[in-house]
């Protein structure tokens, strides 16, 4: 389903947008990410596109406002001014209801490090990639499966199996079920 | 249905634990010693060959596995039939959880492949080896997955607890198993004592995606 759909829910996006382009001012990272988190459990539920490309864009944008040696790059004011540009007519789409437009100005914030040069564009791409990679674990540690959850990011097993094994994950007691020696037990009874 | 003596079918995440960990070469002495087959769905070799072989970083690891179906270590299954009993269980997994008028689509076709297999191999000695924790917890405790779900979205889930045991007869083993196994037989060769080279062992499992928790590693150890 389309979460954009819901009246309650574009508003709620609406609402994150607007938040965004404030923290984007006031250089709020913790604000930044408190909204990122706020789409993930709709991306959970509905499997929503648009809330992933929200979750992710906002998530590599604190990433980005947080490098401080990355504002002093001959681009830095150019890529600010184009992802604050986006993001008002996002805002602007999705209060008229604009939505194919406004996944149009979703877009342009990710390609808005195609205007920059040097190391600067590299940065904010590999940053957008490990945002994905970021917001699959938090998927995943929702208690979606890994596979669908690559899937859901468009990133591979391999990208998402390197990063939740840094996380505490496994390690969360509802996770735990067959006990060890119980499993061990069966495993060496296939064996012999 | 498939006949076979004692099968392994192995999901894409415990593939990609021991490929990421060096540990591939350990899957040939491993069948021996097994004396089965062991299985992978055409879903799983879609996610563990043909994806990442159009990805520099993981190329190698693809090519790798590839050649251990070349070698007929591991076996491919992919038919209609398979596809059919997926489609089967996606149908169920994928409405047993429901919050906000919305059943939760938790599983992959990945995962529900290899248990789809289970099910078409006709022998009592089977088991999947899978990594992930969602396939593992809707067989062996979905309850806590249902708890888990209201504890991450904050919201009631509803269950369809007849499905319940539909998945409890699916028996699940991780790769930290199969190291285990690997190092027992001295397939993995370490130059530390048990406990030193088990808890390596198994920590590498864990850090490469295998939910495998610090306090099983502790205890595993041991055994």
């Amino acid at each position: 389903m389309v979460v954009l759909e819901k009246e309650v829910e574009r508003k709620n996006i609406l609402l994150i947008l607007k938040n965004t382009r404030k923290a984007l001012k006031t250089e709020d990272v913790l604000l930044l990410r408190d909204m990122s988190n706020r789409t993930i459990h709709g991306v959970s539920i509905y499997k929503d596109p648009d809330s992933i490309v929200i979750a992710v864009t906002i998530y590599a944008l604190s990433k980005i406002i947080a490098r401080k040696d990355y504002k002093q790059h001959k681009d830095w004011q150019v890529f600010l001014s184009r992802v604050s540009k986006d993001i008002d007519k996002a805002i602007e789409h999705l209060e008229k209801n604009n939505i194919k437009t406004f996944h149009e100005d979703m877009q342009n914030i990710r390609k808005a490090a195609n205007n920059i040069s040097g190391s600067l564009k590299h940065y904010i791409k590999d940053v957008f990639r490990m945002a994905q990679i970021n917001k699959a674990s938090r998927i995943y540690e929702h208690g979606i499966s890994r596979a669908e959850t690559s899937r859901l990011l468009g990133i591979t097993q391999f990208e998402l199996a390197e990063y939740i094994g840094k996380t505490g994950i496994a390690d969360v007691t509802l996770s735990l079920t067959t006990p060890i020696k119980e499993r061990i037990k069966f495993t060496r009874s296939l064996f012999t | 249905m498939i006949n076979s003596k004692k099968a392994l079918i192995f999901d894409s995440g415990s593939i990609i634990t021991l490929a990421l960990n060096n540990l591939l070469y350990t899957l040939e002495p491993l069948k021996k010693a097994f004396g089965g087959e062991f299985y992978i769905p055409g879903a799983v070799k879609k996610e563990i060959i043909d994806k990442p072989l159009k990805i520099k970083r993981f190329m190698l690891e693809a090519l790798t596995i590839k050649s251990l179906i070349n070698k007929k270590i591991l076996t491919l299954v992919d038919n209609e039939q398979l596809k059919k009993e997926t489609k089967r269980i996606i149908d169920v997994a994928n409405k047993t959880f429901k919050t906000q008028g919305e059943h939760i689509r938790l599983l992959h076709e990945g995962e529900t492949s290899c248990l789809a297999l289970f099910n078409l191999i006709d022998t009592k000695k089977k088991a999947i080896v899978i990594d992930e924790r969602t396939t593992r917890m809707l067989c062996e405790a979905p309850e806590n997955l249902r708890k888990l779900f209201e504890k991450k979205l904050h919201k009631k889930v509803k269950t369809e607890r007849i499905n319940y045991d539909f998945f409890r007869k699916f028996k699940i083993i991780r790769s930290s198993e199969l190291a285990f196994i690997a190092y027992k037989k001295g397939i993995i060769k370490l130059p530390a004592n048990s406990r030193e080279s088990l808890r390596a062992i198994l920590y590498a499992t864990k850090y490469k995606g295998c939910a495998i928790s610090n306090t099983e590693i502790e205890i595993a150890k041991t055994l």
